[in-house]
């Protein structure tokens, strides 16, 4: 017999595992300046007004800060 | 061998590249004029790295440069990374990069060396503030409303302790088990006492909570006497249970805490050794109860989307001295 789920295992909420590309579209990763720059500008990602979102900005809010540990 | 470039950072960040938050704290440092090294977990074995613990140095060789960290340089250190090792990261991978995991991660650590510099947060109080039942007392013993909360594995334990027909449960630690195709993840749930009675419990503790109702979120981020609070409303109203759940709907505001609020939410920082705070606040009832504090809390959406300068004024915070 199948034994029963935690509750804090049946109520977790279950999703595919991404394995997306975590690197923002167009930009590249500068070690001196420790950031994301732009290829077009050379501006850092963060100061563009039109940024896009990479996958992260998502797991901000979401798990992101429940995942330093890891 | 060819003369390359040395630069001797004031100020260290121990982060993650595709941490974005420190790109908002690398940019504000570099505005500021402070000479930073940020070392992320990915990038550490593409240098040649040596930690003296004699002389309080680290030297970090690539072919362009050579970083050189010496401890009564460093004004301040920012500490992006875990103090605990999860068991759940490391389904899948490889034995070799688990291995090489935690000896990066006990690298990282063993950087506690450069204790002349400050460090936000530093590892060991992180370590203490992340325990739920440890954050809970200390706000109590700041004056905090803090909702009735057990930690227990049994539901016949609950009776008579914690008011109301539904009980909020959660992790004790975070809730994260990953399989080799899927993640689950749990946030805060609304129980009514009879689902309780067909639930299993037993096998693992959780946090038991007085569900509040009628209730507005808070997000308070604190940076040593700095503050900055966010409610989060999705309509224009409060959302019962986990407003996580609803991200994709809800809007963050610039919300202003009573003094004696924002007071409370300064010293429990300093209480807990942090000089950095993401505190969950609800207002229910006209009370300001007090759920939880992460002192490795997000933040860069409220940089975003209420324009709190908080990577500003980490930067600053984090080259004070230099």
């Amino acid at each position: 017999m199948e034994s029963q789920q935690h509750i804090l295992l049946a109520k977790a909420r279950l999703y595919p595992r991404k394995s997306a590309d975590l690197r923002p579209a167009n930009c590249d990763y500068d070690k001196l300046a420790g950031a994301w720059i732009d290829r077009r500008t050379g501006m850092f990602l963060i100061e563009l007004e039109d940024m896009e979102a990479p996958q992260t900005k998502k797991h901000d809010v979401e798990t992101g800060e429940d995942q330093k540990g890891h | 061998m060819r003369a390359i470039r040395t630069i001797r950072p004031s100020v260290l960040v121990l982060a993650s590249r595709y941490d974005l938050s420190c790109d908002y704290v690398s940019s504000a440092l570099s505005n500021l004029g402070h000479v930073y090294f940020r070392l992320n977990s990915e990038d550490l074995a593409l240098y040649s790295l040596c930690l003296d613990p004699i002389e309080r140095r680290l030297t970090c060789y690539s072919k362009e440069f050579c970083i050189e960290i010496v401890g009564d340089q460093l004004s301040g250190v920012y500490f992006r990374r875990g103090t605990f090792l999860r068991e759940a990261s490391q389904v899948g991978r490889a034995p070799e990069e688990q291995f090489h995991q935690a000896q990066w991660a006990a690298f990282l650590r063993n950087l506690m060396i450069f204790d002349q510099a400050l460090w936000v947060n530093h590892p060991t109080q992180t370590y203490k503030a992340e325990h739920k039942m440890i954050q809970l007392r200390a706000a109590l013993d700041q004056g905090f409303d803090v909702p009735s909360t057990l930690c227990l594995n049994s539901e016949e334990l609950l009776d008579g302790r914690i008011d109301g027909c539904t009980v909020a449960i959660k992790g004790l630690d975070t809730v994260l088990v990953r399989t080799e195709t899927t993640e689950a993840f749990g946030y805060t749930s609304l129980i009514s006492r009879d689902e309780f009675e067909e639930a299993e419990l037993k096998a693992a503790p959780f946090v038991a909570q007085q569900a509040l109702t009628n209730k507005l979120d808070l997000r308070v981020t604190v940076v040593e006497d700095c503050l900055w609070c966010a409610s989060v409303t999705e309509g224009g109203a409060g959302i019962d249970g986990d407003w996580r759940l609803r991200k994709k709907k809800v809007a963050f505001k610039e919300f202003k805490l009573p003094d004696s609020i924002r007071a409370k939410c300064i010293e429990l920082t300093r209480r807990l050794g942090l000089s950095f705070a993401a505190i969950d606040l609800v207002l229910s009832d006209n009370r300001y109860f007090f759920l939880e504090v992460n002192p490795t809390g997000e933040w860069a959406w409220l940089q975003e989307q209420v324009e709190f300068p908080i990577g500003s004024k980490l930067a600053a915070l984090l080259g004070r001295s230099s």
